[in-house]
């Protein structure tokens, strides 16, 4: 998939502040997932750590659900998380099955597109 | 493309997608969308300047986040299971002994008991320096540090609503 994907990828990383207002800036809820950038070339789609591990294979329902969005080449930036009864992410309940804690299924909490319809779209 | 016009992009791309959303945005208000924070329970959040790019990579101040919950790294000085799976008992070292400091899910499985066995940390008395509200504990030595985060502390200094991170020492267990 990278080789269709021309680009190396350097996830932007937020640095931590105290809460503060800007005038202009969005603010954008924090996930307590974990953050994977998916790849998507046509129907392969891939699911990597920001260390460049690929997880493609814990997650098949998230894979042919990336691999069902238009386009053909597409690089997101987001998380994969499962949220708790009150909508809340918990990051202790990802990747557990048969907890008494009810979650939903992992699902892909996108806040960034980087390459679409052949484009990079970073700069 | 800037970061405004991304999540512009971002939305229709997704839009009635199976399993996967836009993060949500808060309040355009920094205070407003921090009283959310609160109010709701999460994480925190992380503002965006959305006439920014992401040509840079990297730590950016492009983007800034804000937590509500604090993180600290913790001597799990037992285990303890339950219907919802184990959990770790944290402590902190304080006037020389094992301040007990409070439970924190750890997950679900037998693999934790086994593994904890057979790296040789189990004793027989508690390694806490006041007597522990916990009934069933397999009482360990205080050789394993676990990273948690959590969203206060109540007056006994005991953490309010602990999140396991991972072990310290990512290598100090091996769980397959």
């Amino acid at each position: 998939v990278s080789r269709s994907i021309p680009f190396e990828l350097q996830l932007l990383h937020p640095t931590l502040v105290k809460p503060f207002y800007r005038p202009g800036w969005v603010y954008e809820e924090k996930v307590d997932g974990w953050r994977l950038v998916a790849y998507k070339a046509g129907g392969n789609v891939r699911l990597v750590s920001r260390k460049g591990v690929e997880h493609t294979a814990r997650f098949p329902d998230l894979v042919k659900a990336i691999a069902s969005l238009p386009g053909t080449t597409l690089v997101l930036d987001g998380e994969v998380a499962v949220f708790d009864e009150r909508l809340v992410s918990r990051f202790d309940l990802l990747g557990e099955s048969g907890a008494a804690v009810p979650t939903t299924r992992p699902v892909y909490i996108a806040f960034d597109v980087l390459h679409a319809r052949g484009r990079d779209l970073r700069a | 493309m800037t970061s405004g016009e991304r999540r512009g992009l971002l939305e229709r791309l997704v839009e009635g997608a199976n399993l996967i959303f836009p993060v949500r945005r808060l309040s355009a208000d920094g205070h407003k969308a921090w009283e959310e924070v609160l109010a709701r329970g999460i994480e925190g959040y992380v503002g965006k300047d959305p006439s920014s790019t992401y040509l840079s990579g990297g730590p950016t101040r492009s983007w800034l986040k804000s937590k509500a919950r604090r993180e600290g790294r913790f001597i799990v000085g037992g285990v303890v299971e339950r219907t919802e799976g184990w959990s770790l008992l944290l402590g902190t070292i304080q006037s020389g002994g094992l301040r007990y400091r409070g439970l924190v899910h750890f997950g679900v499985g037998g693999r934790l008991a086994d593994a904890l066995a057979s790296n040789r940390l189990v004793r027989p008395t508690s390694p806490f320096s006041e007597r522990v509200p916990v009934h069933g504990v397999t009482w360990l030595d205080p050789g394993l540090v676990a990273e948690a985060t959590y969203s206060d502390v109540t007056p006994a200094r005991v953490l309010r609503a602990p999140v396991f991170r991972g072990f310290a020492d990512k290598g100090a267990i091996r769980l397959t």
